[in-house]
């Protein structure tokens, strides 16, 4: 029932989002978003501008009352008991801004008082985990960006929350300062918080997340852990590639959410099939000599579905495993082509959220 | 413990005596002082223009005090260019602080939405009404700099002599209560707005012309007043309320106009303007205006006796027009208060419910909602201006005073009228918040509306007049203006004293019952309104409810069978690895064999054998079934639904043969 504390308990997700519904106006900003996100995970929130995603946040952080559904935080209904949701949720907003006349222990200090948290060491304990020892006695003006985003994650440490809300926190930032960021993640993650990171930056999340949810034009369009996300993805091709419409049923978390007017009516959710990944993956290689000639030899190998030179490189998409990679660089060696290095395209969330949301814009081109 | 200050926090107090419980509020409040004043004060100290300006504006108005010294010193005795300088040195200090002190106040909650950090301060959980006092405390202390700082310029006169030390301390006081609803106003402003900027216009756009007119009115004006009252007071000379308190008797009238009036008349608008920075910072779902009734209700009290004052120190013979003097200046608050309680909300949310619940009768009685607001207001306004007439009336008669039957008569057709018009629009404001979407839209519709009824029925009046001939405002042809609330003035000062009161005393009287039961409509038509909207708003809420719990029940009853499966698993780890191969773990569990945690294990092997014989089609089929279901998730078909639910479903028990 409403305001029920479940916290705590066994499988009980650290953030429970449920037939969330609003709109500024008459505009659908959410519609019926749905997803879970359990303890100890680092769930990237996905989508493009203005696809929802500050909106969702905001609620989940208590600063804005959905219309209609419930969002729960460690158990807690935010819309029944906002306060005691802010005492386990930091949320950093995106551009969120900073008191400049004052020194970075002078501000986390304020921050440690108006969260009426009683001990003295707290502040010192939140400097030296974010790793801004030698910056604290600098007023906060003299930072750099990437300096007041690690700022900025002091801050929402002090009262110690068990959920970590973050909206584009790397945005913005150069390429060390991200890097920093993205460790000091992995750090609070060790340390058993829950973190949503929002982006529409997919390589900024791709390290670091285990689960996604890709929110696009106010709905979920599929959310749970990346490799089940995959597996889920690669069935869905394979049923397109041999002219089904959907896989079988299988029990697990991901869910796929279809559009509306699709078939099925509003919001079917489809469960994730164990199914063994089959579509199309792409590797890099470097080879001695022409690349071009490497290029017209792969064309015959089994498995390859392109090959493209790509400055020295040969890029090769193909289907199977690592298998079929060796199957590659045997049929180059064999032809006397030297291999010097393969690299696989790692990034795996690109990839998913282009398969993702390629329905969503095929029904809305088909419409 | 406060880490701003690295205090400890002191231990409760050593005794329930006031005395230690006083010290130790003390204490305590020392060692943790409000975290966003001590925030503010620690940013104001770094700022290097602060004292820049103090020293510019201190070494202007010493100038400026030296140049009128100077001026005023070759034609006039010293006593008398003291004075002078007195009333300069206070004026311009009036005008520093009306002006500065909301200009500093408004850059306190706007330039923190500006500066995006109001989202953090939000979230620390600090409550709205401690984030108005830091933000109080921070301007005031500000203001106060500057104060402090001009002190020494406002002891000049005392080199010339004709002002007493006590006159100057006095005005210093003031000074500072005057600083207080200065900073109160701007933070009243402040807390609305979104924009520095907006928020720095709109307090100047407001303060520079209630700045002067105050001035001149409390000033200048109540000066003749009070030179009536007190001849030792000097006339037309705007600093006189120090001087009142040096030189007037003491007696009841010292009490009633030089402390209990102006105290009431400090104290009433800054708390006013306290709840109203507190509502605006407070959540929509929250009950905001519970503060802005507490006001209410004693600001009505302390008014309505405010506006008898009058009545008791006129001539016998102008008790009726002193009487209606001060219902005029309460109908003046009714009408305030019918504009401010229009942002009422419709109904209290569902947290404010919650908390009602535990709440004492009183608590529950000043609940949010606009149909209940306008019958709030209906029943003290009724009393209030009862209340009011009652004492003059008795008053009057009691002592006989001249002319006692028409002046009973003016007040009774006075009151009748105010009462009426009263609840008609209290009726009106409820019933446009109740039907517009916004605060704002309704209070522009009642402003609109109220202009119309006022002027409207003069117009009217005005053409039938002409047509009738009649130039008189008493005669039946000037009734047509009845309607409007100024036409009461006609019919008690004009049309009562005259032989035959006749039309206009009817039309007013017929004019202030259509009003009552226009108004009583108006109201129970709002609080129809908003008892349909919550109604509607909570079965809404309900049916969301019964969704919510059907999947709940679909994900605990899963959640119970997983753990079952596990203890069942742990006890008989032989029977249950076959069932469970690894070579199908993540097949869908059947409906039968998820019937709850009472299931046998027999059964649920039988299950799984069944599942193991279906073909493709039927798990299409079942899964058509699931959804179906899952669309329409009702409590009795919970435990059908147990495991069809896809978005609450459990990965599949372990399979493994170890336990």
């Amino acid at each position: 029932m409403s305001g029920a504390r479940v916290g705590g308990s066994a499988g009980y997700p650290a953030i429970r989002v449920r037939h969330l519904w609003h709109r500024f106006g008459s505009k659908e900003v959410l519609h019926d978003v749905t997803f879970d996100v359990q303890h100890g995970e680092i769930f990237g929130f996905i989508g493009p501008n203005g696809a929802g995603k500050t909106t969702t946040i905001k609620m989940m952080a208590t600063l804005l009352e959905p219309m209609a559904g419930r969002v729960e935080i460690d158990g807690i209904d935010v819309t029944m008991e906002p306060e005691a949701v802010r005492r386990v949720v930091g949320y950093m907003p995106d551009h969120a801004g900073v008191y400049d006349r004052i020194t970075v222990r002078e501000y986390l200090e304020f921050f440690a008082d108006a969260y009426q948290v009683r001990s003295l060491g707290v502040v010192d304990a939140v400097i030296e985990l974010t790793d801004i020892v030698p910056l604290q006695d600098q007023l906060v003006a003299t930072l750099s960006k990437g300096q007041k985003q690690r700022l900025q994650l002091a801050r929402i440490l002090v009262h110690d929350p068990k959920v970590l809300i973050l909206d584009e926190p790397a945005s913005d930032l150069d390429p060390r300062a991200r890097i920093e960021i993205r460790d000091l993640l992995l750090d609070l993650q060790s340390l058993g918080k829950t973190i949503l990171l929002s982006s529409h930056i997919l390589s900024e999340l791709s390290d670091v997340c285990t689960s996604i949810g890709i929110l696009e034009q106010g709905r979920m369009v599929v959310a749970g852990p990346i490799g089940e996300i995959a597996e889920r993805l690669a069935a869905q091709h394979d049923a397109h590639a041999l002219g089904h419409e959907a896989p079988p049923p299988s029990q697990g978390y991901a869910v796929w959410q279809a559009p509306p007017g699709q078939e099925g009516g509003e919001q079917a959710a489809v469960e994730v099939a164990a199914r063994p990944l089959t579509a199309p993956r792409s590797l890099k290689m470097r080879v001695l000599g022409e690349p071009s000639a490497a290029a017209f030899s792969l064309k015959g190998c089994a498995g390859v579905q392109d090959v493209q030179v790509v400055g020295t490189a040969v890029q090769v998409e193909y289907l199977g495993g690592d298998e079929a990679v060796a199957d590659m660089v045997a049929h180059l060696v064999h032809r006397d082509i030297g291999v010097v290095g393969v690299e696989q395209d790692r990034n795996e969330l690109e990839r998913i959220f282009l398969q993702a949301t390629k329905r969503q814009q095929q029904q809305r081109g088909g419409t | 413990m406060s880490a701003q200050t690295g205090v400890e926090t002191p231990r409760g107090p050593a005794s329930r005596r006031i005395g230690d419980r006083v010290k130790f509020r003390f204490d305590r409040w020392r060692a943790e002082p409000n975290p966003l004043w001590m925030r503010e004060m620690r940013q104001s100290a770094r700022l290097l223009r602060t004292p820049l300006i103090l020293m510019v504006l201190t070494l202007l108005v010493t100038l400026l005090m030296a140049s009128l010294g100077g001026l005023k010193a070759g034609g006039q005795s010293p006593a008398e260019v003291g004075v002078v300088l007195f009333h300069v040195f206070f004026s311009l200090a009036w005008f520093v602080v009306t002006l500065v002190g909301p200009a500093l106040a408004a850059n306190g909650i706007a330039s923190e939405r500006e500066g995006k950090t109001w989202e953090a301060v939000l979230l620390t959980g600090v409550r709205a009404k401690h984030i108005a006092s830091g933000k109080f405390l921070s301007a005031f202390t500000a203001i106060a700099m500057y104060i402090v700082m001009l002190a020494p310029v406002g002891a000049l006169p005392f080199l010339f002599g004709g002002v007493t030390p006590v006159e100057v301390l006095v005005a210093f006081v003031f000074l500072m209560l005057i600083a207080l609803l200065s900073v109160a106003f701007g933070l009243a402003v402040s807390a609305k707005m979104q924009s520095l900027r907006g928020a720095l216009l709109v307090t100047l756009l407001v303060a520079v012309p209630l700045s002067g007119f105050l001035f001149m009115m409390l000033g200048v004006g109540l000066s003749e007043a009070a030179h009536d009252a007190w001849r030792a007071i000097p006339r037309e000379l705007p600093v006189w309320l120090p001087t009142a308190y040096a030189r007037a008797p003491f007696g009841l009238r010292y009490v009633v106009y030089l402390i209990a009036l102006p105290l009431a008349g400090i104290t009433l608008p800054a708390w006013l303007l306290y709840e109203i920075t507190r509502a605006n910072l407070t959540s929509q779902s929250d009950d905001r205006s519970i503060g802005l009734k507490r006001w209410y209700l004693v600001a009505a009290v302390v008014l309505a006796a405010c506006a008898t004052v009058p009545f008791f120190d006129v001539r016998p013979r102008d008790r009726a027009g002193a009487l209606i003097a001060g219902m005029c200046g309460y109908c003046l608050f009714i009408a305030f208060n019918a504009f401010l309680f229009a942002g009422e909300a419709i109904g209290p949310s569902r947290r404010v419910k919650k908390m009602l619940e535990k709440a004492g009768a009183l608590r529950r009685f000043l609940a949010p909602g606009a149909g209940r607001v306008g019958q709030l207001q209906t029943l003290v306004n009724l009393l209030a201006l009862v209340a009011i007439a009652a004492v003059g009336a008795v008053y009057i008669n009691a002592t006989a005073a001249p002319r006692a039957t028409l002046q009973t008569e003016q007040i009774i057709v006075f009151t009748v009228y105010a009462a009426g018009f009263s609840v008609f629009l209290v009726g009106l404001a409820s019933l446009l918040r109740a039907r517009t979407s916004s605060a704002l839209v309704a209070r522009v519709l009642l402003l609109v509306m109220l202009f119309l009824i006022t002027v409207g029925p003069w117009i009217l009046a005005a053409i039938t007049g002409s047509v009738s001939g009649s130039s008189s405002t008493t005669s039946a042809g000037w009734a047509v203006a009845a309607p409007s609330p100024a036409y009461v003035f006609i019919a008690v000062f004009e049309a009562l004293p005259s032989v035959a009161p006749g039309v206009s005393i009817v039309a007013s009287v017929g004019a202030s019952l259509a009003y009552a039961i226009l108004g009583l409509m108006l109201l129970a038509l709002a609080s129809h309104r908003c008892r349909q909207v919550v109604r509607e708003h909570d079965i809404l809420l309900a049916e969301a409810d019964r969704r919510l719990a059907a999947e709940d029940a679909v994900l605990a009853a899963q959640q119970a069978h997983a753990e079952q499966a596990a203890l069942a698993q742990l006890e008989h780890p032989a029977e249950t690895a076959e069932p469970e191969e690894p070579a199908e773990p993540e097949e869908p569990a059947e409906p039968e064999e998820q019937g709850g945690p009472a299931q046998s294990e027999a059964d649920r092997q039988d299950g799984q054998d069944e599942q193991d014989e279906q073909d493709e089609q039927d798990e299409q089929d079942e899964q058509d079934e699931q959804h179906e279901a899952d669309s329409e998730p009702t409590n009795s078909d919970a435990d059908d639904a147990v495991g069809l639910d896809a978005e609450d479903a459990e990965p599949a028990p372990p399979s493994s043969d170890e336990p």
